[in-house]
């Protein structure tokens, strides 16, 4: 199979992970069917979906945790099952809970990975740096907090500098400073290093504000995928000014008259939200043709609505 | 690729760190010597002319080898097994061992390494135990003369190998146990169960096809030279044909989890 293609800034480029009718089960549980993700590189890529949707059994496919049953794998352009070594060089991960050494400290947890990474020795102190995890010392991983331990299950991830994160649910356990911080650090890699970043969350808002692309799973099946930008013209797709007056059916054949799309929708005229001025031209317009206006009111749907209509929830 | 396998040995070793399997073995290796020379420096009497008479090594030796042999080297080493896997298991890393660039054999051949690691350890810290009890009461009494007789290292050293090799069933079970059971007690139980099986099943002609009675039957037909069937080959023999078995099931068992984190 041919490496997938995506358009970007510079032309064509390589997707950085590109599944292709990814289909698991736990025995005779489907838990991901025909899933295509694709995670262009430079990206910075939202995976959402509620707890149990199948992101976590996706990422651990991609890093070859689970053994691949039906569909095709590839990252950077080279399928997984014949290159793992060769891409897990360059993947960094987290997965689920932080995987740390308890009895040792963090300095200690990352030298074994710097080891089997073969790393420089430098790059604990500045993943250590990166975290904000450096004044430490000798406290054990057992001894941390759990925002303590998601940093520096962060740390290990970036340790050997890779070219993709793969990091889920990495805020999890944070507060709300921590979870500023994991959004500025992987911002911030994303822009300084062209690290790919592929994040999951269940949460939107907690990664909207961070993410260039969106996934959405929900029951092992893809339910929207795109830029962020497309999510948000869904948004403003569904998102309208409700008028409600002394005679609606009047009151639409005046504001398409006037030149606006409207629709009689659960007795009321409907028009795509609009600028405040123009607002108050159709409401001039309705009370000089004799209709009285009671409300006007512009519903819009924040991206948490769409995604939760996007999972049937 | 040797590279990526001392790396990875280098890794384990550093997971090692102040980990229970470092406590267990240097606790394992000085017990029976520090009982040893509890009761020599508690009852003193008879020790100026135990430690004049030629032979004393070999003695106290033979002394201390009859629980390690039968009892503290198959328990040490099949909690050892157990700890360098349960390490993974309970602190939630398999996944991040296995999203690693390094080949399942190499992650496989890096813990098996450390296990062995340990045995050897077990065994420094048991003969240097044997020595420290040798000497100790000689530098606590003043009736007590250091032993005047030559330790014999070469015969001490071969047959420390020997029984490195008879223990190797073990270390291969033991791992094939612990790779393939999350639970801690599932390893524990199922080698307990078969020393047990071991230990009663000596007296029988054909024990030596049990492969955790090789301590045992080694320990017995040479070391107290005691009458016993006359095996088709010698215990390391057996022993390692078995290691070499077990560690093979292990590592397919590994390798065809579906499952790795």
């Amino acid at each position: 199979m041919e490496p997938a293609r995506t358009g970007g800034r510079k032309g064509l480029r390589m997707h950085a992970v590109a599944t292709r009718g990814l289909t698991h089960r736990f025995s005779t549980d489907t838990v991901l069917h025909q899933v295509d993700l694709e995670v262009a590189a430079g990206t910075i890529y939202g995976f959402l979906g509620p707890n149990g949707a199948g992101k976590t059994t996706t990422l651990r496919l991609i890093l070859g945790l689970l053994r691949q049953q039906e569909g095709t794998i590839h990252v950077f352009g080279k399928p997984l099952r014949q290159h793992r070594i060769e891409i897990l060089r360059r993947v960094g991960s987290s997965i689920e809970s932080p995987s740390l050494y308890g009895h040792l400290t963090a300095r200690e947890n990352l030298e074994i990975w710097r080891t089997v990474f073969r790393c420089p020795p430098r790059r604990i102190d500045e993943a250590l740096a990166l975290v904000g995890l450096s004044g430490t010392g000798r406290k054990r991983a057992d001894q941390f907090s759990l925002g303590m331990k998601q940093r520096l299950s962060i740390a290990v991830a970036l340790l050997h500098e890779p070219a993709l994160l793969v990091l889920d649910e990495p805020t999890n356990g944070l507060d709300p400073h921590g979870i500023l911080e994991v959004r500025d650090l992987l911002g911030r890699l994303n822009r300084e290093h062209g690290m790919t970043v592929l994040v999951s969350s269940h949460i939107l808002s907690e990664i909207e504000k961070l993410v260039t692309h969106v996934g959405i799973i929900h029951r092992g099946a893809m339910v929207f995928q795109g830029t962020l930008a497309a999510l948000v013209a869904r948004q403003e797709e569904s998102s309208f000014t409700a008028i409600d007056t002394s005679d609606n059916a009047r009151a639409a054949a005046i504001v398409t008259a006037g030149g606006w799309d409207a629709r009689l929708h659960g007795g009321k005229v409907l028009v795509r939200p609009l600028p405040a001025p123009e607002v108050a031209r159709i409401v001039a317009a309705l009370v000089a043709g004799g209709v009285g206006v009671h409300e006007v009111a512009t519903i819009r749907k924040d991206l948490e609505t769409i995604f939760l209509e996007l999972i049937g929830a | 690729m040797i590279a990526t396998f001392l790396a990875g040995v280098r890794s384990e070793w550093l997971k090692q760190r102040r980990s229970l399997g470092a406590w267990l073995v240097l606790g394992g290796g000085l017990f029976i010597p520090g009982i040893i020379t509890a009761v020599r420096l508690l009852r003193p009497a008879g020790l100026p002319q135990l430690y004049r008479a030629p032979g004393f090594w070999e003695r106290l030796w033979t002394q201390s080898w009859e629980s390690m042999a039968v009892m503290i080297l198959p328990l040490v080493v099949m909690l050892a097994a157990s700890l360098i896997v349960q390490l993974e298991y309970r602190n939630n890393t398999w996944k991040q061992v296995h999203a690693t660039p390094q080949p399942l054999a190499t992650i496989f051949l890096a813990k098996l390494v450390m296990i062995l690691k340990l045995v050897v350890q077990l065994l420094f810290w048991f003969n240097a135990g044997i020595y420290l009890a040798g000497i100790v009461p000689a530098l606590v009494f003043r009736a007590v003369d250091l032993p005047t007789s030559p330790i014999p290292f070469g015969y001490f050293l071969g047959r420390n190998l020997d029984f490195f090799v008879d223990v190797l069933p073990i270390v291969g079970l033991q791992y094939l146990l612990a790779l393939r059971f999350r639970s801690f007690m599932a390893p524990l139980g199922a080698g307990f169960a078969l020393w047990i099986l071991a230990l009663g099943a000596l007296p029988w002609e054909y024990n030596y096809v049990i492969p955790y009675a090789y301590l045992a039957i080694d320990y017995t037909t040479t070391v107290q030279s005691r009458v016993s069937p006359a095996l088709p080959a010698s215990p390391q023999a057996f022993a390692a044909a078995w290691f070499v078995v077990f560690t093979g099931v292990a590592y397919v068992v590994y390798a065809a989890k579906g499952d790795k984190g």
